[in-house]
């Protein structure tokens, strides 16, 4: 049954707590509405290697039928990462997040996803437009309509 | 309601590997029990309800999709996995004796552990020699079983027999140890009989431990309910399920309907029938997809509780459409509109002073005994403005 989505994100507080992924820990998780996750990259690549970065969960109750809003968050001593579909306000543009979301994904596997998808960058850039991006960014990245035209990167 | 199992609580048991088969038992998308679960064209199998919001959910213009392989499915197509649910419920059934069970052989053998090295090694001994036995043991049996098969290869003058031999060797063992008269064990009691019998033995036997034992009937809270109020699955006939009240609610194409028309429509079905266009059809879809979900329970629930759960949900959105102004938003509409306060606070102050000067005209043309009042009035304006202006000025300030 849905009616519980705390139930659901419950059992995947305790999945994460219990057998956490390389590199993923939760930093934050006082309630069912916003999770702060930091992560690492695990491999030696130059643009990331010794940094943590942090990303925010926003829930809402039609979550898992409907993607959690997913963004980074600068902090003290944590910046936002550079890769060429990340904007420096913490937007990511990535598919799993909008329409390639599927219920069956959990917290730990958007993390992942995420984690290999700065693993596997070898560009220390912002993506081309992101000072316009920025300049008209809606609060929630999730009322962005993203273009997925680079599955290159 | 309040089943806060976990397939992670076989993890420091003895019996780690059931561990998958709880998870096994668990829709992949509320990450609970199955419940009526329904199995797709592409073999997976998801509760009624969530999948019926998965579908629900899905953009007009997309084709829905299973959540897991993303081939197409079609909610017409969904058929009920009656094996699964039944798996299910004996799984549930039995799941807090075996981890008791599994839970105290765990915290035996750990004792066992914390012993003097002596009594460890003695221990290790005596472990080497069950291991021993075991597989002489496990190899007697291969070999009877290999034996078994040959003598049944040998002679097929025993028909009654063939027909068992051709499931496997190891099962042919066990009726050889268990005495083949067709009986099984109760799942709760242990108690031997007939398949049949077990059916509906089951739901009493599950009564009585539930009145018998109250820690039980805690641990098996959800099963005991269900067992009470409605009989287990496998209990039901053809009959029962056509017998059923609930009729499938068929989709609208709400951009057919105008917003009267959709009122309508819900009235019709008798649930709340208040807001704006969006609103109704945001109800209509989830209504539908409750009540669909609810005709394919075995015992369905009855349109009271439905209507409950629907205004539930209402209410859960509407809490959070609320806790989300109250804090992001509303910091960030101060930020947004951060000029059009400081605007406002220089009209206002303009406003004042041109009130104060017409005032202090005003007061040179009136009598002198006027005076005294006209300072209190000029007042207290300016101590609103002055409070106004702090506020917005810290509220800006908290947000940078």
């Amino acid at each position: 049954m849905i009616g519980g989505f705390t139930k659901r994100l419950g059992r995947e507080l305790n999945d994460l707590k219990s057998n956490p992924a390389v590199g993923i820990s939760v930093f934050q998780a006082d309630d069912f509405r916003i999770w702060l996750i930091d992560i690492k990259v695990m491999d030696d690549n130059p643009i990331y290697v010794g940094k943590k970065f942090r990303l925010q969960f926003r829930f809402a109750p039609t979550y898992p039928i409907e993607a959690p809003e997913v963004q980074f968050v600068a902090s003290y001593g944590i910046e936002i990462p550079m890769h060429p579909h990340i904007y420096s306000n913490g937007h990511i543009c990535l598919d799993v997040l909008g329409s390639g979301w599927s219920p069956v994904q959990t917290v730990a596997s958007v993390s992942m996803s995420i984690q290999s998808m700065l693993a596997g960058n070898d560009r220390n850039e912002r993506p081309p437009d992101d000072a316009r991006y920025v300049a008209h960014a809606p609060i929630s990245p999730k009322n962005t309509r993203f273009v997925y035209h680079d599955d290159s990167v | 309601m309040d089943d806060v199992s976990d397939p992670s609580d076989w993890t420091s048991t003895s019996l780690p590997q059931l561990e998958p088969l709880d998870t096994g038992l668990r829709c992949r998308i509320c990450r609970d029990w199955y419940t009526a679960p329904m199995i797709t064209e592409c073999s997976h199998s998801f509760c009624s309800l969530c999948i019926r919001k998965c579908i629900a959910a899905t953009p007009s213009a997309e084709a829905p999709c299973c959540p897991i392989c993303r081939a197409s499915v079609t909610e017409v197509r969904l058929r009920r996995n009656q094996v699964l649910e039944d798996l299910c419920f004996w799984f549930r059934s039995s799941r807090m004796t075996m981890l008791e069970f599994a839970k105290a052989q765990a915290e035996s053998s750990q004792e066992k552990k914390d012993v003097s090295g002596k009594r460890r090694r003695h221990h290790l001994v005596n472990k080497t020699e069950s291991s021993q036995e075991d597989g002489i043991r496990r190899s007697s049996r291969m070999r009877r079983s290999v034996s078994y098969q040959e003598h049944l290869d040998l002679d097929h003058e025993q028909p009654t027999e063939d027909n068992s031999a051709a499931n496997s060797g190891c099962f042919v063992i066990l009726d050889d140890e268990e005495a083949t008269n067709g009986l099984v064990p109760c799942p709760v009691c242990n108690q031997r009989m007939t398949e049949k019998q077990v059916m509906r033995h089951i739901e009493s036997c599950l009564s009585v431990k539930s009145i018998s034992s109250s820690s039980h009937q805690h641990s098996l809270n959800g099963t005991t309910a269900s067992s009470t109020s409605k009989p287990p699955k496998t209990l039901l006939t053809s009959s029962s399920f056509s017998s059923k009240p609930f009729q499938r609610l068929p989709k609208l194409q709400y951009s057919l309907l105008n917003e009267s028309k959709l009122r309508n429509k819900l009235q019709d079905l008798g649930i709340p029938a208040h807001g704006n266009k969006q609103t109704l059809q945001n109800r209509h879809t989830e209504w539908v997809s409750l009540w669909n979900a609810n005709a394919d329970l075995t015992s369905p629930k009855s349109k009271t509780q439905l209507l409950r759960e629907l205004s539930e949900w209402e209410a859960s959105l509407t809490r959070y459409a609320l806790q989300g102004k109250k804090e992001e938003d509303l910091d960030a509409w101060a930020m947004t509109h951060k000029s059009d306060f400081q605007d406002l606070i220089a009209i206002a102050r303009s406003s004042v002073q041109k009130k104060q000067k017409a005032e202090e005209k005003s007061s040179v043309i009136e009598a002198e005994p006027r005076k005294l009042e006209e300072v209190a009035v000029v007042e207290e304006p300016d101590e609103e403005i002055t409070s106004l202006s702090n506020n917005f000025v810290s509220g800006v300030s908290s947000e940078d």
